[in-house]
């Protein structure tokens, strides 16, 4: 019989395994949309820098944070304060240019 | 305080009854997906079915902190069992306040976000929508 530890982390593993899979399959086959990722809501629908930033911030912070992890897994790395920093930022410009776009152009119905 | 053999035996039993009733349950949430009896379709995209990128952030962010907990319990765990320092060791993983930061602004984001959507006018409404039909003044009724 297997040791309880072991069949806890298998349960674990394969479980978020199963999530992360079929998630990432549904994004490939387009059963999960990601239409307009990168457009904006406002408008004329155009290409929006910001959301691209802001796309780049987030898996730049995501994957040097997995790979601190996975350089020392026996506890949890704390984050940069540049690294909060840059994200803020990023976000701040985001939310930002959404709020100026609100209040200049008209939401654009699909 | 010295634990019975018996007592061992039950603790292990409802052990290994607890990981069965988990299990069962995690496999029904997959089956459901899988199946799409749970839709994920919507799952990065705001109401007007156009994806949203702090929806998708918050996704990527919230993936990324599962896991990496995930690795470091398992990572101490094994620890444990090959006799590694034990003090430092005991319980759950600490969380650090700059990922608690970081999920922070992630998750305030989206919110602020669907905020500003929100706050726009006719945001909600159905294009065509309007004029109350025979059905809605029957429903009314």
């Amino acid at each position: 019989m297997p040791d309880l530890t072991d069949l806890i982390i298998w349960e674990v593993a394969l479980f978020l395994l199963a999530m992360f899979g079929i998630v990432a399959v549904q994004v490939v086959t387009g059963h999960i949309s990601m239409k307009g990722l990168l457009m904006k809501k406002e408008g004329d629908r155009s290409f929006s820098p910001e959301r691209v930033q802001l796309l780049l911030a987030t898996l730049a912070a995501a994957f040097q944070y997995v790979s601190q992890v996975l350089k020392d897994p026996t506890h949890l790395p704390a984050v940069s304060r540049d690294w909060i920093l840059l994200l803020g930022g990023s976000h701040a410009l985001y939310l930002g240019r959404r709020f100026y776009l609100r209040r200049t152009a008209p939401l654009k119905r699909s | 305080m010295t634990t019975t053999p018996y007592l061992q035996f039950l603790e292990l039993l409802i052990g290994y009854l607890l990981c069965g009733i988990v299990a069962l349950f995690a496999l029904l949430v997959i089956w459901k997906i899988a199946n799409g009896t749970i839709n994920l379709k919507y799952l990065l995209s705001d109401d007007d079915g156009w994806a949203s990128t702090s929806r998708f952030q918050l996704v990527v962010f919230i993936f990324v902190v599962a896991l990496s907990y995930f690795l470091v319990v398992v990572s101490n765990v094994k620890l444990r069992q090959s006799g590694g320092t034990l003090t430092d060791l005991a319980g759950l993983p600490d969380v650090p306040g700059g990922v608690l930061a970081l999920l922070g602004i992630s998750a305030s984001s989206y919110l602020v976000s669907r905020g500003i959507s929100a706050s726009q006018p006719g945001y909600g409404e159905k294009p065509g929508a309007g004029a109350p039909t025979a059905t809605d003044e029957d429903e009314e009724e």
